[in-house]
């Protein structure tokens, strides 16, 4: 027979056929000749949206590769951003993909809730590395006495300032609410294109909330309390605590003669919020240890973060130390076709190897002791610095925040563009937060 | 063998839709005579209903119902939902931003569209490399496009507010997605800048297909060049232009991202649309069926809008 061309595309055609029919394509999308490995998908926001440098993806791809002899990671990661992550997780999770995925604690409520994730305690506490986690962290994973989730990322919100601004005026740093906003408008009035102080206003926001509940959070620890025999929320925060903070972000931006954060920048997120950082833009912003990979962008930046300092977000009077603790969290999904495969990629992702490295690129603290005690992580300014301050955090109840973080940014505002005063804004989140604890909506 | 065609049921076939005796004769005669016809059309009618009315009727479905994601169980709750909507102080905000979007940036697109299809029209040199250029725009992601005007309208490094300060208006530079003024223009332009080129490339296709012999007879006659526009290029291109309103009209009203990722439906509400509303309730506040009765109201404006703009056009056009 005559090899011709038509011949050779039947039989690619027949060939590919019958590897599709067989099962034998992978989700890798290559084909599983030799597939001894059981393929998981792991979703992770931060290999996708650029958080962790594209080397440490690839630097992950390639040691899973060599480490794992019966397991595979997929080279899918999701979405890469959370808010999609959660809505294609909550729509899907019971098709089984992935088998695990990371997130915010927030997300692991919702997923809780929906009863999408499987509970890890019995897992977790067989595992002969459990000890190693810093409690606190696993404490913040725990809900109605299950332990959810892994924990793969700690953090705290602290004040970022810049140490020469600071020194060339003469100023100290903030310790006090009152503080930061003379502080803040000193700067605005003396550093020619610089506003002293910047934070998230964008209606959108997803920092924002964090921003704002870490100055509540020096006010009061909780907002809510929960009933034990009938499960229900009730708001435990007063409108005059919510008050005070929101009278805060009316100071901030309304306070001084020029005030401590410029109002030509309303409405601006997370992204120009880093980058204004790390161009110069402003002096002090209530930030995360992500922002040491703004050291990766360039020159500038580079300087800026050599030139940062790291100290407690500023106290009210009559508060105290507390900020806004993410632990973030490995999932498994309670759906998976492999959940043993599954567990242990989890192993793999929180070992101490994987988030050594892992913390070691994006500068979070590492919930493990023995990354901690690691000399990379003793020598390192920036971790040690996000360390002292991580006893303040103070990790989110375990309730549907969805409804309540919108609440609280839709009322902000309305006091950052004065349509309303610092107290009626007090009063109607108030309101709107008992609304959402009645309806049965947290 | 082929027999002639039966001329009454030819008719019946015409009038399906106001004879509903003739057309179940028609369909009763359909399979002796047109088998084939409707064996290549089911696939494409089975898809239809797969992916366009299963969704809708489910939309519709949940929209009577208290179901929320988080919980698995749902109960019917008849109009609540409805009732709720109008009552919602953000549903009637979201309301009016929305026609207002639209309204402002499909008739701008269409003004500048069809001065761009007339520049595209001319005979000069060069306009080839310009006409391929025009679609730009359109080619670019909306993300894309949103990050660029978010750093065009940056306050000091933007390059809007630079103009604006070298024009003296230094009072105006601000974050424009930050400021409740300034935000739904800068998403309106958004809007008219990626569509326009659209709007221009769809009304020139429409000109070249204007017969040349009415131009020349008009300038024969003495007809000004507005009256010429007036008399025979609108009416030449009306039909396009009807096309692209509707078109334009449901994309701008379903728009989602362009808002959602530039300003979130802030500042203060500045820009919350139906799209954004309809997400808050589904994706933050996991409400699907009170999320669903907002879709519904949204596809009931625009069928509606739709409908009687049709309507006026052909009563016009007769």
């Amino acid at each position: 027979m005559r090899f011709s061309r038509r011949v050779f595309l039947k039989g690619l055609g027949a060939a590919a056929g019958a590897a599709t029919l067989s099962g034998a394509w992978s989700r890798t999308g290559l084909p599983a000749l030799a597939a001894a490995k059981t393929e998981i998908e792991f979703w992770s926001t931060p290999f996708v949206s650029g958080e962790v440098p594209p080397t440490f993806v690839k630097w992950f791809a390639e040691q899973q590769a060599a480490d794992l002899s019966d397991i595979a990671f997929t080279p899918s990661y999701g979405p890469g951003a959370y808010n999609t992550q959660q809505s294609k997780f909550l729509v899907q999770a019971r098709t089984g993909v992935p088998d695990t995925l990371e997130g915010l604690l927030e997300n692991m409520v919702a997923y809780i809730k929906a009863g999408d994730i499987a509970t890890l305690t019995d897992r977790f506490n067989a595992w002969s590395e459990h000890t190693q986690f810093l409690d606190s962290t696993v404490k913040g994973l725990t809900f109605n006495g299950q332990l959810w989730g892994v924990p793969y990322n700690t953090n705290a919100r602290v004040l970022l300032y810049r140490k020469s601004i600071l020194q060339k005026y003469g100023l100290k740093v903030p310790t006090t609410w009152d503080e930061l906003l003379q502080t803040g408008s000193a700067i605005s009035a003396k550093e020619s294109g610089m506003s002293g102080f910047m934070c998230c206003t964008n209606r959108a926001s997803v920092r924002g909330p964090q921003e704002w509940i870490s100055w509540y959070f020096q006010l009061s620890r909780h907002m809510f309390t929960q009933d034990p025999t009938t499960k229900k929320w009730t708001v435990s925060a007063t409108p005059a605590q919510f008050t005070q903070v929101f009278q805060l972000y009316y100071n901030l931006f309304y306070g001084g003669s020029p005030s401590a954060a410029s109002t030509t920048n309303l409405g601006i997120d997370y992204n120009v919020l880093d980058n204004g950082y790390g161009t110069g833009k402003w002096a002090m912003v209530p930030e995360g240890p992500w922002m040491y990979a703004q050291r990766l962008l360039g020159p500038q930046q580079a300087g800026v973060i050599n030139d940062t300092g790291i100290a407690p977000l500023p106290i009210p009077k009559g508060g105290g130390h507390g900020t806004y603790l993410e632990i973030k969290p490995v999932l498994l999904n309670k759906f998976s076709k492999h959940p043993d495969a599954a567990w242990k990629g989890i192993q793999y992702l929180t070992s101490a190897k994987v988030m050594g490295e892992w913390a070691f690129v994006s500068g979070f603290i590492p919930p493990r002791k023995d990354v901690q005690q690691s000399a990379r992580f003793r020598n390192s300014w920036w971790q040690k610095g996000f360390g002292e301050i991580l006893p303040d955090g103070v990790y989110l109840d375990a309730l549907n925040w969805a409804p309540v973080f919108d609440a609280i940014f839709e009322t902000l505002q309305t006091v950052i563009y004065k349509k309303a005063t610092p107290a009626q804004a007090g009063t109607a989140l108030h309101g709107k937060l008992g609304q959402l604890a009645s309806g049965g909506m947290l | 063998m082929r027999s002639a065609p039966d001329p009454s049921a030819e008719r019946a076939r015409v009038e399906l839709p106001l004879d509903p005796g003739r057309a179940f004769a028609a369909v009763r005669e359909a399979p002796r005579r047109e088998w084939f016809g409707y064996v290549l059309a089911f696939p494409g009618v089975l898809l239809i209903a797969v992916v366009v009315l299963y969704p809708v009727l489910q939309g519709i479905l949940l929209s009577f119902t208290n179901a929320n994601l988080l919980n698995p169980t749902r109960a019917f709750i008849g109009l609540q939902n409805y009732r709720q909507l109008f009552s919602n102080p953000g549903f009637s905000v979201a309301l009016i931003n929305s026609a207002t979007l639209t309204a402002a940036a499909v008739i701008l697109e269409l003004i500048l569209g069809m001065g761009l299809a007339l520049l595209l029209h001319e005979k000069v040199p060069g306009i080839q490399i310009f006409r391929s250029l025009t679609m730009a725009s359109w080619v670019i992601p909306v993300v894309a496009t949103v990050m660029m005007f978010d750093l065009m309208v940056l306050p000091q490094y933007g390059v809007f507010n630079i103009l604006l300060d070298r024009l003296g208006l230094k009072q105006f530079d601000v974050f424009w997605f930050g400021n409740p003024i300034a935000a739904m223009p800068a998403i309106v332009m958004m809007h008219v800048w990626r569509n326009t080129p659209f709007f221009g490339i769809a009304l020139l296709a429409a000109m070249q297909m204007i017969p040349h012999e009415l131009y020349e007879a008009a300038e024969i006659d003495g007809a000004s060049p507005l009256q010429t526009f007036r008399h025979i290029t609108i009416p030449g291109v009306a039909y396009v232009a009807m096309i692209m309103v509707i078109i334009h009209v449901l994309w701008t009203s379903n728009n989602f991202d362009f808002v959602y990722i530039a300003t979130g439906g802030g500042p203060v509400d500045a820009t919350l649309v139906l799209p954004v509303f309809i997400y808050r309730q589904f994706w933050q506040n996991f409400q699907t069926g009170f999320a669903a009765s907002g879709g519904v109201m949204l596809m009931l404006a625009l069928m509606a809008f739709t409908t009687l703009y049709v309507t006026r056009v052909r009563e016009r056009e007769a």
